[in-house]
């Protein structure tokens, strides 16, 4: 069954990409703009995973996995944080919200898809 | 990739928009901490989407300036003048090298090296964080874990992910994280360690396993990594269910379970490839993996409850090393495949002379379904309920596609206005006078012609404000205004017309001054009789050099009749107010197409000429109109707000001598960009039309008065009328200055004999 992944990312360019890469992979890609948005599409969407960048505004990649994280039905989702620092103070807090992996941009499309492979079921 | 490259750069635009927006919010200290957000942002998605695209000046650029302003945002730095000038110079510069990203030219390093070097002074230039230590907090989290006693129903499914308490023993390199190596290189796989080189053949792993509720608050989720492994090689899994308490002291968010997992990696498959596997739970679980000849006797008992004991917590003798960065299928990535060329993109250039040429068909389109309707209504045919159906929809249609033609050439002013920005900027660093520039109406678009061509006159207009416009800070102080000086530069369209105005809010023009330099240099004689109009209308002279004699500030020609010929070239005018102590305001005004225009159909001394109704205000027939004689042989019209010259188009255009009487002909109110009126005489008035306009210049010459010529609908030539053209060069009768018009004679009359 095609998997369907929930992209949340403020930039154009970088929703583009990541729909590019992850629709050549084969997966089925719903796009949000920013966390609430990103939010506003979790429900209907339903993925079986979440990529979400983490500067955003009005709420921010943080923010969008501790909200994702409050429900119950969400609480073992994979959620990966897009983050261009390289350092691990943004990984240690995004994991501490309950992010599950994350992906660093600029990402390789054969990397990002071996991540979400890695973590979809 | 190529659609998402120009994707990119139409988002750099906006970005960059935000960007300066936030900039001048700054400038104006009228900054909100979202406002710097935004900014913050905007450069940050500049770097993301620039790595993405292998654009690595415009990333190590734009890094800089993040961190810059991330110390303004988080308080760090107080965003005192010197951060914002900073800012709006690397800003500057951002743009440039997105431009130069754009057209796939190299920028110049030099400068973005004195640029980064002030950014990196200035912000807190936070040092790379220690990888490989755990937050106090993590550990505490690690610590704090406690099993409770729950009364649970457990699923059947859930059982099976039970496993043991994780212990204290987290400690395992949790922040040498896989992507932080700055570059991965080719071939990027870090060097073996030595139990498990490739040339040795693949050993067999023995990984031992557990996990933290961590793992499992964060979505991991154990039998994927482990399926994750099995795609690696023979895989026998070995569960410890030994940890495993009594259902009714069993807490369902807590792991109790020992994984022993006995791996034959398949050929290539190296310790890296291995540890990418737990790069997400690293921290979060422990493992150690650690490897065993290949053995013939059976390592682990078959996926079953075995009962193994659980693999000692202490390091493998490897282990220690595994703080270098995992690097799981490393060498396939980095920006390969993001320089992608340039060649195929979703827009087309075309040549602008086919754009031109379909304009101008379009325009023909125009005139001929127009005559179409005319003559068919003269046919009694309209009244036909199909025929005017479709008439109207024809009308519709080829007013839609001259619309959509039309906007092929059209672009918002929005690029051009921050260019001149950046120059005011620039200018007033260098004149070391503080000024904060406003624009208005940055989406008004205009022919991609005109807008580029504009750069050029725009420029020397705003220097001259800045130079000359604008006092030093302590005269503005002195005079009560505010220490930084206003330059305005708005875009409107004005009835079939874009204004373009550049306004500041200095001293205005010196009059005395600039009538001492003109008759210096013998411009103009000290009788002259000169309005202030007058005066300030100098400054467009040639000859009139305000270089070495107003100008101390800076060395730059300053050049208004260049700015005059420049914009007359484009079809447009320029003009000039100035009020002492408060300000000069140049107005451009520019045709909104090259193509097009609505005129009035007139006839005079036999001639069919068009005047253009964007400067028409009004038209009376002159038995009706209150005319009174002005002088010996000069004529004025009353309007309800005074005087205006009577002109008569065909003697203004040689056509014919004044008329002695004028009963039977009509007057048509003209108006040019500054307000001025003159009514013109024509014979009659024969309707109004849309033209298309045929240039004279290119098969004729330039002629005065008379701006193109159009083919009207029965086929005849008609001349295209220049009113402001025709206005300038008429004796300002309602001044006194009786034979001197504004321009031509000063430079005739005076210039030549100084020669």
């Amino acid at each position: 069954m095609t998997k369907k992944i929930l992209a949340v990312d403020d930039s154009r360019t970088m929703r583009g990409l990541l729909e590019q890469a992850l629709r050549s992979a084969g997966f089925e890609v719903e796009l949000a703009e920013d966390g609430v948005d990103g939010l506003d599409k979790l429900g209907p969407a339903n993925p079986d995973l979440v990529i979400t960048d983490i500067n955003m505004p009005r709420l921010d990649g943080f923010g969008v996995i501790e909200e994702i994280r409050k429900l119950d039905r969400y609480r073992a989702l994979p959620i990966l944080v897009l983050t261009t620092e390289s350092g691990s103070d943004l990984k240690d807090r995004a994991r501490r919200a309950g992010a599950t992996g994350w992906v660093v941009k600029p990402f390789d499309e054969t990397k990002l898809v071996a991540a979400i492979s890695r973590i979809v079921a | 990739m190529s659609d998402l490259r120009d994707s990119f750069f139409q988002e750099c635009d906006d970005l960059m928009e935000v960007l300066n927006d936030g900039l001048t919010a700054l400038d104006e200290d009228d900054c909100d901490p979202e406002t710097i957000n935004a900014m913050f942002r905007s450069v940050h998605s500049i770097k993301g989407g620039a790595g993405a695209f292998g654009l690595d000046a415009l990333v190590g650029f734009s890094h800089a300036m993040e961190n810059l302003l991330d110390d303004v945002r988080s308080g760090a730095i107080r965003p005192n003048a010197q951060v914002t000038s900073l800012l709006f110079v690397a800003s500057d510069h951002l743009s440039d090298l997105i431009d130069h990203a754009r057209e796939g030219t190299t920028a110049d390093m030099s400068r973005a090296e004195a640029i980064l070097n002030d950014l990196r002074n200035l912000s807190t230039a936070p040092a790379p964080t220690v990888p490989g230590e755990l937050s106090a907090e993590e550990q505490e989290v690690a610590a704090a874990f406690q099993p409770l006693v729950l009364d649970l129903d457990l699923g059947p499914d859930l059982g099976d992910d039970l496993g043991d308490d994780p212990g204290p023993n987290l400690g395992t390199d949790l922040g040498a994280d896989l992507d932080s190596a700055p570059d991965p290189g080719p071939g990027g796989d870090l060097p073996d360690l030595g139990p498990f080189r490739d040339d040795g053949g693949p050993r067999s792993m023995t990984i031992t396993f557990s996990a933290s509720e961590d793992l499992f608050r964060t979505g991991n989720d154990p039998a994927l990594l482990f399926r994750a492994l099995k795609a690696l090689g023979e895989l026998s899994v070995a569960a410890d269910d030994s940890q495993l308490p009594p259902l009714a002291q069993l807490d369902a968010a807590t792991s109790y379970l020992t994984w022993r997992l006995q791996l034959d990696p398949a050929e290539g498959v190296t310790r890296d490839t291995v540890e990418g596997v737990f790069e997400f739970v690293d921290g979060i679980c422990t493992y150690d993996i650690s490897s065993t000849p290949p053995v013939v006797s059976e390592p682990a008992a078959a996926v079953s409850s075995g009962a193994q004991p659980p693999a000692p917590a202490q390091p493998a003798p490897a282990a220690p090393a595994a703080a270098p960065p995992v690097t799981g299928g490393r060498a396939s990535c980095g920006p390969s495949s993001s320089r992608t060329s340039a060649s195929s993109r979703s827009t087309i250039r075309v040549e602008l002379h086919k754009v031109d040429r379909l304009i101008n068909l379009v325009g023909e389109l125009v005139i001929g379904e127009a005559m179409l309707r005319q003559s068919m209504s003269e046919q009694g045919l309209t009244s036909h309920g199909e025929v005017d159906v479709a008439m109207g929809q024809l009308r519709q249609l080829s007013g839609f596609l001259q619309e959509s033609v039309m906007t092929i050439r059209a672009q918002p002013v929005r690029g051009l206005f921050h260019r001149i920005s950046r120059i005011a900027r620039e200018a007033g660093r260098e004149a070391g006078k503080s000024l904060k520039l406003v624009t208005v109406g940055e989406a008004t678009e205009l022919d991609k012609t005109v807008t580029e061509r504009l750069t050029e006159p725009l420029t020397h207009m705003v220097r001259n404000a800045v130079d000359h416009g604008l006092e030093r800070p302590e005269n503005r102080i002195e005079a009560g205004k505010p220490e930084r000086g206003t330059i305005t530069l708005s875009a409107a369209h004005r009835s079939g017309r874009v204004l373009i105005t550049l306004s500041d809010d200095g001293g205005g023009i010196d009059r005395v001054r600039v009538r001492r330099v003109a008759e210096e240099k013998g411009l103009i004689s000290p009788d002259d009789d000169l309005s202030d109009s007058d005066i300030d209308n100098l400054l467009f002279l040639p000859g009139f050099s305000t270089n070495a004699e107003v100008s101390k500030l800076s060395g730059r020609g300053v050049g208004m009749d260049v700015v005059r010929s420049e914009i007359n070239a484009l079809g447009g005018r320029v003009s000039l107010q100035s009020q002492p102590g408060e300000g000069t305001t140049v107005t451009i005004s520019l045709p909104l197409t090259l193509a097009v225009l609505e005129g009035m159909i007139v006839t005079v001394a036999g001639e069919t000429m068009v005047v253009p109704t964007s400067a028409l205000r009004e038209t009376f027939r002159t038995d009706e109109a209150a005319i009174h004689d002005f002088g010996a042989d000069a004529r004025v019209l009353a309007v309800h707000d005074g005087y205006v010259p009577i002109v008569d188009l065909g003697a203004a255009l040689g056509f014919r001598e004044e008329p002695d009487t004028i009963t039977r002909q009509s007057l048509l109110l003209i108006e040019n960009e500054t307000g001025e009126r003159t009514a013109l005489i024509v014979d009659a008035i024969r309707g109004q039309h849309e033209v298309v306009i045929k240039g004279l210049e290119q098969n004729y010459y330039q002629v005065p008065g008379i701006a193109a010529a159009t083919i009207l609908g029965d086929g005849n030539i008609a001349l295209i009328v220049d009113t402001d053209q025709l206005m300038s060069s008429q004796p300002p009768v309602t001044r006194a200055v009786a034979d001197k018009p504004a321009e031509v004679p000063f430079r005739s009359a005076h210039a030549c004999p100084a020669q």
